[in-house]
């Protein structure tokens, strides 16, 4: 029996792959957590839990002894992911492991993400984005397998199934009146449902290239964003009505405003601006400078000291009342990243065939839902009070 | 009012103490925080450096008794009744985080220990020391909603506190799950509003270990029916619905959550209920500080404890009996079958 370790087994893909595992019971598993507040969905089945801190390297070299597979699903800031998975690769190659399994993103081909296949041209990303930092990830282990790892890395678009935290965000955005459906949904879902994942996963520890190729993982459907937000009104608590907008006006909301430029007379005004000196006056010393210097001002006469302040705060802003559309423009956004991702590669290389269909995952989805919610109990009207 | 202050011994250096019960003690000005103990005496050293103390520190409670008049037990769960035993044994008063012990038989034994040694046990109960329970209660006492016919509590958060210890990981150490984690705090509320079930059920997702999952049903002579919803994999809406004769009643989870009432004669409306005039705790109060502060008027007033050793054996009882019926609550989905 081979023996696999989880990296990020109390997330999302982590804790499905080790339950998934723990039922089948032809592997021995090492759930890898960082901290045990999230592993609750791990402790119920009375599991050994291995505690490791992929930054510190502390907890490593035992979460790693006789190892075969190393799967990485973890997650965190910018920097945690970074530095993780560079420790990660150092010691799975200490501990000559058999292959790595790293999971990825499709947002490693840009935003959107056109990639008809895992061949189709890179783009280059800042890594403040998620997907310049998993495109930084990708070419760690690249750089690792040509340097002798076994590698493989699965491309998952956003993956649904029970659990799910972008379905969850998503009835989210719903239920609070946010979401704005464009085109009449017509632009194509791509999801990958989780079962699916772990499916690819447990064949990638074997099967396919060892040179950290990529495979496209989805569910392979042509599912729409009406199939899908529909599904998720099912489950809306809320009396909010859905919101339509066109593509030009979805575009034009999402469009980033520049950034603006820094300069010294700018910074000078910050510095001098009434929050600061509002702050630097709970300080005994800084209060008395404080009042000196508008006792001074103030001797100046009123047309001086207006000028100056202006010249500091500028003049009194009125907010505008926002009119038309109020939705959130980072989830509705997501419906311009149009494009299909090929499978095949990861079918005839990993032999990789969805087990779950889009129906059956939503299904599941909605029954976890329900179930954990308790809304499709006996207390379920009384529930629904703290929705609304 | 005495003007002896309470020499208070801190046990159990994780994050409960460092972010509620230390900071609490240090903010009563009859309190002297004169020893903190933890197993791993680095890390009570370490709290005593946070905060600047000159507190001894030490591995166990029995090295410092000649220094303290009381203490605050905020170990895990399979620890506290051999700490609380020891330390009302001496003569020390006790404030033990919640549950008052892992077991019924346990928290009897430590009743037992504290009225043979007359010193104070209260139970850290901290969330009936909101105003907004102390509220609920009196308006729920009077009838002012007409008769009570179902409540339901929900809370949940996917993960969340991270105990050091990491005692929440086996049953062994926490008693159970998250009912025994975060279930608690209603059960013992409940308690306090409505008295003792007299049917009672749960579902629970443990599979061996402790459950991250609970539904529990309970049923009263009255004909009161009542439910609560617990998750540590899974986001809800806390709070607790109460459904009386002449509306919905809802209050959030939060030291400061409004009491909002929805009649049901009018069901497009809803009210805000607070307290006329001064409230029993001040508006911005942390819990946990006028929980200490209580304590502490036991130990040096003789007042009464806000909650009882009684109470905290009482919330066990229920809980155990509610392990005791437990059922798997079915996840079946996985394993949906295909739509038509």
């Amino acid at each position: 029996m081979s023996k696999v370790a989880i990296f990020g087994a109390s997330g999302f893909v982590g804790a499905t792959l080790a339950e998934r595992m723990l039922e089948k019971g032809e592997h021995e598993i090492v759930p890898v957590i960082r901290s045990p507040g999230n592993a609750w969905r791990l402790s119920r089945h009375n599991m050994d839990l291995c505690q490791a801190d992929l930054l510190s390297g502390q907890g490593m070299d035992e979460a790693l002894k006789g190892v075969d597979y190393v799967i990485n699903c973890t997650r965190g800031s910018n920097n945690d992911m970074l530095q993780g998975l560079s420790k990660l690769i150092k010691a799975s190659k200490q501990h000559k492991v058999k292959r790595l399994v790293h999971l990825s993103s499709v947002m490693v081909f840009g935003d959107p993400p056109v990639a008809p296949t895992e061949d189709s041209p890179i783009v280059e990303q800042s890594v403040e984005t998620y997907g310049g930092v998993k495109l930084k990830q990708d070419k760690m282990v690249i750089t690792a397998a040509k340097e002798g790892l076994s590698a493989s890395i699965l491309v998952p678009p956003n993956i649904s199934g029970p659990y799910s935290d972008y379905l969850l965000g998503l009835l989210g955005t719903i239920n609070s009146g946010e979401f704005a459906l464009m085109d009449n949904g017509v632009a194509p879902s791509n999801l990958v449902d989780v079962q699916n994942l772990c499916q690819a996963i447990e064949l990638a520890m074997t099967e396919g290239r060892n040179d950290a190729s990529r495979y496209f993982i989805t569910d392979d459907e042509t599912t729409t964003w009406s199939d899908m937000i529909g599904d998720l009104q099912d489950l809306q608590v809320t009396e909010t009505e859905m919101m339509s907008i066109s593509r030009s006006e979805l575009e034009q909301a999402v469009i980033e405003p520049p950034a603006a430029k820094g300069s010294i007379g700018l910074s000078m005004k910050h510095l001098v601006s009434s929050h600061i000196r509002e702050a630097l006056r709970k300080d005994p010393l800084w209060e008395k400078f404080d009042l000196t210097m508008r006792g001074l001002v103030a001797s100046m006469g009123s047309k001086i000291e207006d000028t100056l302040r202006l010249s500091i705060e500028g003049e009194a802003l009125v907010n505008k009342r926002k009119e038309g559309l109020k939705f959130n423009a980072r989830i509705c956004g997501q419906q311009l990243r149009e494009g299909r991702h090929s499978i095949a590669r990861a079918r005839s290389e990993l032999g990789y065939s969805p087990e779950v269909s889009y129906r059956q995952s939503m299904d599941n989805f909605k029954t976890w839902y329900q179930r954990l919610h308790a809304l499709d109990g006996k207390f379920a009207d009384m529930l629904r009070q703290l929705y609304s | 009012m005495n003007k002896k202050k309470l020499r208070l011994a801190i046990i159990g250096a994780g994050m409960i103490s460092q972010g509620s019960h230390l900071p609490a003690a240090l903010g009563s000005s009859r309190v002297i925080v004169t020893a903190i103990i933890d197993p791993m005496v680095e890390r009570a050293n370490s709290m005593a450096r946070e905060y600047g103390l000159k507190a001894t520190t030490a591995k166990d409670i029995s090295e410092v008794f000649d220094q303290i008049d009381a203490v605050v037990i905020a170990t895990p769960n399979d620890s506290h009744a051999a700490i609380a035993i020891t330390s009302l044994s001496n003569g020390k008063s006790v404030l033990i985080e919640k549950p008052l012990a892992m077991s019924t038989k346990e928290g009897e034994a430590i009743m037992v220990a504290a009225e043979k040694s007359g010193a104070v046990l209260a139970v850290g109960y901290a969330t009936r020391f909101r105003n907004n329970i102390v509220c609920l209660k009196k308006l729920l006492d009077r009838g002012h909603f007409g008769k009570v016919r179902r409540f339901v509590n929900c809370f949940g958060s996917p993960g969340g506190w991270s105990p050091m210890s990491g005692y929440n990981l086996t049953k062994d150490s926490a008693g159970g799950g998250v009912l025994v984690v975060s279930g608690t705090h209603f059960i013992d509320r409940m308690l306090h509003f409505w008295g003792m079930p007299d049917k009672v059920s749960m579902l629970s997702d443990s599979k061996g270990g402790p459950e991250a999952n609970c539904h529990c049903t309970f049923e009263y002579e009255s004909g009161l029916r009542g439910g609560a919803i617990f998750s540590k994999t899974t986001a809800l809406p806390g709070g607790t619905v109460i459904d009386t004769e002449s509306g919905i009643v809802m209050l959030g989870e939060f030291d400061d959550s409004e009491i909002i009432f929805r009649p049901h004669n009018a069901p497009d409306m809803e009210e805000v209920i607070h307290q006329k005039g001064k409230t029993t705790y001040p508006v911005d109060a942390d819990s946990f500080n006028m929980q200490m502060d209580d304590f502490v008027s036991a130990c040096l007033d003789g007042q009464e404890p806000m909650v009882s050793c009684e109470e905290g054996v009482q919330s066990l009882r229920l809980i155990e009996r509610l392990y005791d019926c437990a059922e798997p609550l079915p996840e079946d989905w996985f394993t949906q079958e295909e739509s038509v």
